[in-house]
């Protein structure tokens, strides 16, 4: 999912809670009129051309559609389980053909039944190509999606063949290959539904979504206003606490930081250039997520020179003081396995290359041939941070192994065009969020043939066996012991190095409190408000 | 006079045309992919991105896709950025708040700067004239987005005068912090150039002229010294008005104003050409008749170059 720009950390930008009521500058969330109403304002990253989680995958849309629409499954907040919340059952018997039950009562704000169909229709819709839907990829699992996106020309057919409407609240859907996590994956918001009003023109309604959540727009959203919403009355299931949600939408995380001190917001999350200061600034309004649903990792090049030799890419990694360098990224901890913390089937300590182990690493390099030529470290140069943290890199492998290291600033943008095009000849920092809670979403996009940001373009048959193994069995433990299998690979392989967790630190006023599980992260749509 | 002003107008025509165009050519020419930069959180599915590529030709040759550009626009068909936001609504919407921003500011700032100019210039080398200079000097040293936050934070979060951002309050409660930084910012340019200019015109002979011939201070100051003195200043305030634009990018990024600077700078770290290239036209149409206007200025004040 949120592959971060910097490759330093994927993170969910989030928000700025206000009571717009207590507070003397506009917030543009008061109108005098909430007397007595808990309402609860939040600010997030800026500029999203639409509400709507199909058409616009970026961070900013997926929360505000937190707030309007409502998931097909979730996690439970307290175990980490997959529950139902849209769905009746998500249900299969080979991992492959999945049949969708959907529980009755569920309505769309515009008064239309929320049905089977509405789910193929907007399935349908964004998986076609030429509507240039940005949540498109994410059914690419699905029987029939490359009709739908041919390597050129225009499509043929504008359905997926494996998506079957079987009555109003079921429907099938058949992926091109089995694969165990499906259900985790419907979590995610984008995959809702669009109401069947809107998809005869969605970008006639960019501006006035209609959807099913606990919240609905209080009235038409213009583009660079902050977004007013009020409780959905049709909302069939217990709502969040508060009675009106803003979203104010800031350019620039440190304005929306200046927001929060002002009073004029309750809830923010910390800009990076403010985390050694935030607890000076607000004291006791600070706060860290207790999830990290992050990595920051290197991704060595690894069908290049030295790189090939996994003895090598474990010596690099034993010459890592991770302790150290945790201490140039505030908040943050060493990772010690190869998934992301509190994920069912997260094991710690996988990665036995993890710990600094000087000597081993000299003994394993010396083993390897050593390291001809010069080791190149790319780095982010429009922060200014990333070059100190590639020189730290860099200096360890210098004193512990003797390697030579040249510095390549390039900007964000083009060091991540080029990566994506697997055309980096040198050490690379890469961040990753898994989009669904399973260890399989650390594995295949980073380490699979073909991984989403996989741009080191490991390729490893023994590891695409192990994964697709565990992606073929529909019992969610015996699959996860698959993926362990293929972990303990990745350990011995290290086609990526883990460095770091970082958790998200955050801002909120007092009595007002996002939901903050450690198997989900943060979500300040939710939270509890008491004053 | 209005032939003069026809033929300025003619002129324009070729020049917009070639600088559009070389502002295309550089937007064209920024490393990295557009599409590339849209898919930001997660990757974009081959198709989309071959999809996006087709429906915006961005595998033409550079000429080719200007002229498709070119071609819409003349049409007004200003299209869509690449993450389907309508342009010619945006600019509808955004062009208010950069109005308000950029008046506002240069409002502030000819005020401050004639009035600091002119009294230093008359009073020369007096105490106005005196901290004037160092005044200026450090408002030019100090980074304008160093100024901008501090102010921020002085004024907004710990004074609480000022909202912190955004435009929710209206002119002039929304915009009054940021166009007096921004005011400020530019005044010490201004105030200088006009203070200078008016010691020039004060050693002038016909100054001196007037002086034997015993006439009021004041009236020499106002019929005979500003009129000359004023005509660098004129030029100035124009040329600055595009600068105050500029000066806008970093504003409203800062204050979280959502206007065209704001549009702009996101524009071209996207690399949308085709928004760059529209905003770059309105403003160099902007500021052509900006300098138009100088120019017959000039006119009204100095019968030496009354356009026939």
């Amino acid at each position: 999912m949120r592959r971060s720009r910097h490759a330093a950390h994927a993170v969910t930008a989030l928000a700025v809670a206000v009571a717009a009521t207590a507070c003397s500058s506009g917030s543009g969330s008061d109108d005098g009129a909430s007397g007595g109403k808990k309402s609860v304002v939040v600010a997030t990253k800026n500029e999203i051309p639409a509400i709507n989680p199909a058409k616009d995958n970026s961070s900013t849309s997926i929360q505000l559609a937190w707030a309007m629409w409502a998931p097909l499954t979730d996690l439970d907040q307290k175990t980490g389980k997959l529950k139902y919340v849209v769905a009746d059952s998500v249900t299969s018997k080979d991992a492959r053909t999945w049949t969708i039950k959907l529980k009755p009562g569920w309505t769309f704000t515009n008064g239309e039944k929320l049905t089977a169909k509405a789910f193929v229709d907007t399935w349908n819709y964004t998986a076609y190509a030429p509507h240039g839907y940005k949540n498109n990829g994410f059914f690419s699992r699905i029987n029939g999606y490359d009709d739908l996106n041919p390597a050129s020309g225009k499509p043929k057919k504008t359905t997926m063949s494996g998506l079957k409407v079987i009555n109003d609240l079921t429907f099938r859907v058949t992926l091109d290959k089995a694969f165990s996590p499906y259900p985790t994956t419907l979590m995610y918001y984008g995959s809702v539904a669009l109401a069947p009003e809107v998809l005869k023109d969605p970008d006639a309604y960019d501006h006035k979504p209609i959807g099913y959540g606990p919240y609905k727009l209080k009235s038409q959203w213009k583009a660079g206003q902050p977004v007013d919403m009020v409780r959905n009355k049709k909302y069939p299931l217990k709502g969040p606490e508060a009675d009106q949600l803003t979203y104010r939408l800031f350019s620039n995380p440190e304005t929306a930081y200046n927001e929060f001190l002002a009073g004029s917001v309750d809830y923010t999350i910390v800009p990076d250039t403010k985390s050694d200061t935030y607890k000076k600034d607000a004291p006791g309004k600070g706060a860290v997520s207790k999830a990290a649903v992050n990595m920051t990792y290197l991704a060595p090049p690894v069908n290049s020179g030295p790189y090939k030799d996994p003895k090598v890419r474990r010596a690099l990694s034993l010459a890592l003081d991770r302790k150290a360098l945790t201490k140039l990224r505030a908040g943050s901890f060493p990772a010690t396995s190869f998934t992301a913390p509190s994920l069912p089937g997260h094991r710690e300590n996988t990665c036995d290359a993890c710990t600094l182990d000087v000597a081993k690493a000299k003994a394993l390099l010396k083993q390897a041939g050593g390291f001809p030529g010069t080791l190149k470290m790319y780095y982010n140069s429009d922060d200014p941070g990333q070059r100190v943290f590639a020189e730290a890199l860099g200096n360890m492998w210098r004193q512990n192994l003797g390697i030579k290291v040249a510095y390549v600033g390039k900007p964000a943008l083009d060091l991540s065009g080029l990566f994506s095009k697997g055309k980096v000849d040198g050490m690379y920092l890469a961040g990753w969020g898994h989009d669904y809670p399973s260890v399989e979403d650390w594995l295949t996009p980073i380490a699979g043939s073909h991984g989403d940001v996989n741009g080191a373009r490991y390729s490893n048959p023994a590891l695409d066996k192990l994964i697709d193994e565990g992606n073929a069995l529909a019992d969610p433990a015996a699959a996860i012991k698959k993926y362990q299998a293929a972990e303990d690979l990745e350990a011995e392989q290290m086609p990526m190095i883990p460095l770091y967790h970082k958790p998200d630190a955050y801002l909120h006023s007092p009595g007002v409190d996002p939901l903050d599980s450690p198997y989900a992260g943060l979500n300040p749509v939710w939270s509890t408000v008491s004053r | 006079m209005f032939r003069y002003a026809l033929r300025r107008l003619i002129i324009m025509v070729p020049i917009g045309i070639i600088v559009t165009f070389i502002v295309y050519a550089m937007v064209f020419a920024l490393p990295g992919d557009p599409i590339q930069a849209l898919s930001g959180d997660k990757p974009l599915a081959p198709s989309v991105i071959a999809a996006k590529r087709a429906y915006y030709h961005l595998d033409d040759p550079l000429f080719s896709q200007y002229l498709h550009f070119m071609g819409n626009l003349l049409q007004g068909n200003l299209g869509q950025t690449f993450d389907g936001q309508d342009i010619g609504e945006q600019l509808a919407l955004r062009w208010p708040v950069t109005l308000q921003l950029g008046l506002t500011a240069l409002a502030i700032q000819t005020v401050f700067g004639l009035l600091f100019g002119i009294y230093a210039g008359w009073r020369r080398d007096g105490l106005v004239d005196r901290s004037l200079l160092g005044a200026t000097l450090a408002v030019l040293a100090v980074p304008g987005l160093v100024v901008m936050f501090f102010a921020q934070s002085l004024f907004s979060v710990q004074l609480g005068w000022f909202p912190v951002s955004g435009s929710a309050d209206g002119w002039p409660t929304s915009y009054l912090l940021p166009a007096t930084v921004l005011g400020v910012l530019g005044f010490a340019g201004l105030a200088r150039i006009t203070r200078t200019s008016l010691v020039e015109v004060a050693g002038a002979d016909f100054v001196r002229t007037g002086r034997a011939k015993g006439l009021s201070p004041q009236r020499i100051l106002w019929r005979h010294v500003l009129r000359n003195a004023l005509l660098p200043v004129i030029t100035f305030i124009g040329l600055d008005l595009a600068g105050t634009l500029g000066g806008a990018i970093i504003t409203e990024g800062i204050y979280n104003l959502n206007g065209i600077g704001q549009f702009m700078f996101r524009s071209i770290g996207m690399k949308e050409g085709g928004v760059v290239v529209t905003l770059s036209t309105v403003l160099l149409i902007g500021y052509m008749v900006v300098n138009l206007i100088v120019d017959l200025l000039y006119g009204l004040l100095d019968p030496r170059v009354r356009h026939v």
